[in-house]
């Protein structure tokens, strides 16, 4: 009888246990050899950081993370500024449409995305660089930071802005004192997204970044078509430490609910 | 100099949201737009812009682009329903079976996810690969008589496939999960329901709302995708985001690649559209059973 | 509801406008840059990777104090559809595949050279002049030569092959039955032109004039190929040849020579065969677009990539092989002789770059009916 009941329970366990090594098998393993001293990439033969003294010294990687890191950071900046500034707005003015336009950037295939704005940059002649790519990834960005602020805002207590109104203070003032710092945690969680998001981002920046600059995905990508290397090992790794550090802050402040939770 | 400051007093919302409305319309639904319109451009070599037609699009209807299509409707397809299948029981699990560890679950939950697309290809090519993890333990195992090289097959895709959107499934089910009414599991344990009967007829339809989000952030990239084909199946299918991405950047035909593209885009409105229906009689269906 | 007042609604259309004009000002910026402050002590490069080396470039900006850039591009289509876009503007030396040339020379985008300027250009052999691409070098300078061959393991298929055919790659199930070898797997370039002109010179002994019914045939071949195809790529051969994971791939001589030059153990694991049918030659040209604005540096860059000395190392770094007769020796003794220059006095059809007589669209439909299931 009590057979009965608690077998079920188990093979869930061990069902969920499976999946879970699932998705951390490819990771452990790419981890592993990342270390891995022997210049034959599956054979194992001691500890080793060359791989990732080998990163240190290829300049093109180097360059592509700088780009990353710029992209990354310029969009987290522009996409957290307007998408707040949007959300603050919608106190005075809020038109249907106000949110409603920001679903679809979570919704369209990225390769749409791409596409379109390559189409639209030749179209209009805007020449593909860093401006171009930054676009990109601010809309990306702002498909997250509008429904994650947005909720946040809804939860603030409208009595204080009103108050602050009352007091005399114009919109400007209000916005700056009062609403910003209730804001922030909001701030904080969907910029740690959006910078996320940008570095991993792969399909915008294979379209829209030109010739002349690259960014780690696309770097990594190109690496990946000539088959296998292990500094390719020791760059994921890094990469995936600093997802995991930014994962966990997000983690922290329960944002992923409000991400989700808006279909 | 008066008119900024009465910008600034009065029409200081209308500043504040400009910048993300233009950015909206100007970055994407014109794009689209843009992708639309240029699908009836007839474009020639030599002299440029011609006029307007429908000859992409024929081109398109004929049945080896429908067979792309196709292909990727069906990987999407599988791909999604793999991710259901695998992904709801690990959401029930987390949602009712763990308590204490929940942050932690959820936070391994999403890691992986987080990390580069390629990155994910390429940590499964480094696996099935001929001398990889994998190869060498059914070797040894004596299971197979010579490694093997377990990429650049379908197979191989579709493991690529599942492994990056399966957490797109788990989390919007295990959030509806979450916040489920407990009390109703109790209502219904009261009158006299099996937990099996609980799980049919109370959670299973409750959770739809999440099936459905679960399905949409699945589908919707998978039917786009085309890293994943490309590196995993060593380009030898042709998928509808594989097929768009050579007519732009490998055969210089645009136009047949914006015919293709919009409609891939008209056949995933009307799928969203058909499954919010679906979705919709289902649980009609479901309360009228129900109620018997 | 507040009255519609007019006043209001255009000062915010006109801030709406207003927001949008600088958000474009900003995407239009190195444009603007561009136009108004290029040096004229630079000249850009547009190029495949590996055929000219980093080193190379250094030593040129060093010795004449001038900067190259470089953007590197992946397929000759790429290309074209970047140079389309703004007609060149932007790059002034391109270096590029045969073909491309007649293509980029009908859409105006070459500038005439004077072979005056360059003083290695009488060393270049008469066999890589005077195509039809370019009757008579005025908008092309040739830079080196591949050509399309088998690179096999001799692990596999033996120190020799008997019957050097095509067949070995698209007849790859009967053969190994025929021959007692075990089954194996092939690998294909990646680009669907290589692979059309490969197919019709084994099936059909030529590659001019094909007709419909011939593209049927070749399209019968390559679905039934595909079958025993590992791969279609064009980067990985070193790969899959070290990793064991096919036997033979139909590849590039620059890749194996490449291989063999800098690692002995190549030499004695892998050979490079041209097969009896024939094989696709590929030269890269140097082209100088219309919209260049410093052709003086131009000439002087190419004149320095083009001489002995740089041919040498550049051989040695990437496999290519020279088009100056002079070179032809230095490094070519230490390799197999498949790689020793072909028969250069005829210009046959055996030997012979792509046409660009083929129909793309049918070339597309044809590619993609062989990659649909």
């Amino acid at each position: 009888m009590i057979e009965r009941r608690i077998l079920p329970k188990i093979l869930h366990f061990m069902f969920v246990y499976l999946v879970y090594l699932f998705l951390y098998l490819p990771i452990f393993v790419l981890v592993i050899f990342s270390f891995n001293d022997s210049t034959v990439p599956f054979v194992w033969s001691g500890f080793s950081l060359r791989w990732f003294r080998a990163l240190a010294h290829s300049p093109d990687l180097l360059i592509a993370l700088k780009t990353s890191l710029i992209v990354a950071s310029v969009s987290t900046f522009l996409s957290v500024t307007i998408g707040t500034c949007l959300v603050v707005a919608s106190r005075w003015w809020r038109p249907f449409f106000l949110f409603n336009i920001f679903h679809a950037n979570i919704i369209l295939p990225e390769i749409i995305m791409a596409l379109g704005l390559l189409s639209m940059f030749t179209f209009l002649k805007i020449p593909l660089g860093y401006a171009s790519l930054i676009s990109g990834h601010t809309l990306i960005g702002l498909g997250f930071v509008v429904p994650i602020v947005r909720s946040r805002f809804s939860e603030l207590d409208p009595s204080l802005t009103e108050a602050s109104a009352d007091l005399g203070a114009l919109p400007v003032q209000t916005f700056r004192r009062i609403v910003l710092p209730l804001l922030s945690p909001s701030f904080i969680a969907s910029g740690f997204l959006v910078f996320t998001l940008s570095l991993d981002d792969f399909f915008i920046a294979f379209f829209c970044s030109g010739e002349k600059i690259q960014t780690l995905s696309v770097y990594v990508y190109s690496m990946v078509r000539r088959g296998v290397d292990p500094r390719i090992n020791a760059i994921s790794t890094i990469l995936l430490a600093v997802s995991s550090l930014f994962v966990l802050a997000l983690c922290f402040t329960k944002v992923l609910d409000q991400v989700f939770g808006q279909e | 100099m008066k008119i900024l400051k009465r910008i600034f007093r009065e029409d200081f919302p209308y500043l504040l949201a400009f910048p993300g409305i233009i950015w909206q319309l100007f970055f994407l639904y014109i794009p689209l737009l843009i992708i639309l319109i240029f699908s009836f451009r007839n474009y020639s070599e030599g002299s440029g812009f011609v006029g307007w037609t429908f000859s992409h699009y024929s081109k398109i209807l004929k049945p080896i682009y429908i067979s792309v299509t196709l292909n990727s409707f069906i990987l999407a397809s599988l791909t999604s329903l793999l991710c259901l299948f695998i992904g709801y029981p690990v959401a029930y699990f987390l949602a009712f079976r763990v308590k204490k560890l929940k942050m932690l679950f959820l936070f391994l939950l999403v890691l992986p996810s987080w990390t580069n697309i390629i990155v994910e290809v390429y940590a499964w090519f480094f696996l099935l690969e001929k001398r990889g993890l994998i190869s060498r333990i059914l070797y040894s195992l004596k299971i197979i008589s010579d490694p093997i090289h377990m990429v650049n097959n379908s197979f191989a895709v579709l493991l690529g496939m599942v492994y990056c959107f399966l957490p797109f499934m788990i989390l919007p089910i295990y959030i509806i999960l979450d916040k489920m009414d407990r009390r109703l599991f109790e209502a219904s344990a009261d009158l006299g329901g099996s937990k099996f009967h609980t799980i049919k007829n109370v959670v299973l339809p409750l959770s739809y709302p999440g099936i459905f989000t679960g399905f949409l952030l699945v589908f919707v990239p998978s039917f786009g995708e085309f890293a994943v084909p490309a590196l995993l199946g060593g380009a030898k299918k042709a998928y509808w985001g594989t097929v768009i991405v050579d007519k732009f950047l490998l055969l210089r035909d645009w136009e047949t690649g914006f015919a293709l593209a919009s409609i891939g885009i008209m056949f995933l409105i009307v799928f969203f559209v058909f499954a919010k229906i679906l979705f919709f009689v289902l649980r009609k269906v479901f309360k009228k059973y129900k109620s018997l | 509801m507040k009255k519609f007042n007019l006043k209001n609604f255009l000062l915010r259309f006109l801030l709406f406008v207003f927001v949008w004009g600088f958000i474009l000002l900003c995407l239009y910026t190195p444009k603007i840059y561009n136009y108004f402050f290029r040096t004229t002590n630079s000249i850009n490069v547009l190029m495949f990777t590996d055929l000219i080396s980093q080193k190379t470039i250094e030593e040129f900006e060093k010795k004449t104090g001038m900067s190259v850039f470089v953007t590197y591009f992946e397929s000759n289509d790429e290309l074209l559809a970047k140079l389309k876009i703004d007609g060149g503007r932007g790059y002034d030396l391109l270096l590029t595949t045969d073909y491309m040339i007649e293509i980029l020379r009908k859409l105006n985008l070459l500038k005439q050279i004077d072979h005056s300027k360059i003083s290695n250009v009488a060393d270049i052999d008469g066999f890589f002049l005077n195509r039809y691409f370019d009757p008579n070098n005025d908008y092309s300078i040739p830079y080196s030569w591949s050509e399309y061959g088998l690179a096999y393991s001799k692990d596999f298929f033996g120190d020799d092959i008997k019957d050097l055919s095509w067949s070995l790659i698209f007849n790859a199930n009967d053969l190994s039955k025929a021959q007692g070898l075990k089954k194996y797997k092939v690998v294909m370039p990646s680009d669907p032109r290589d692979i059309l002109h490969l197919a019709s010179l084994y099936l059909l002994n030529r590659v001019k004039g094909l007709n419909d019914a011939d593209l049927e045939k070749i399209k019968t071949l390559l679905i039934k190929q595909k079958r025993f195809v590992e791969s279609y790529s064009s980067e990985k051969v070193d790969y899959f040849l070290y990793a064991k994971i096919v036997p033979i791939v139909a590849c590039e001589s620059s890749f194996l020579k490449k291989m063999q030059l800098n690692d002995p153990k190549a030499k004695k694991d892998f050979g490079f065969v041209v097969p009896k049918e024939g094989t696709l030659l590929s030269i890269e040209n140097f082209a100088i677009l219309n919209s260049t604005k410093n052709v003086e540096a131009v000439y002087k860059f190419i004149d320095f990539a083009l001489s002995s000395s740089e041919m040498f190392e550049t051989q040695k770094r990437y496999g290519i092989n020279s088009v100056n007769k002079n070179d032809y020796d230095l490094v070519h003794q230490s390799v197999d002789s498949a790689y020793k220059f072909p028969v250069l006095e005829q210009k046959t059809e055996k030997l012979d770059t792509l046409q660009n007589d083929i129909d793309l669209e049918k070339l597309d439909e044809l590619w993609l009916s062989v990659r649909v299931f």
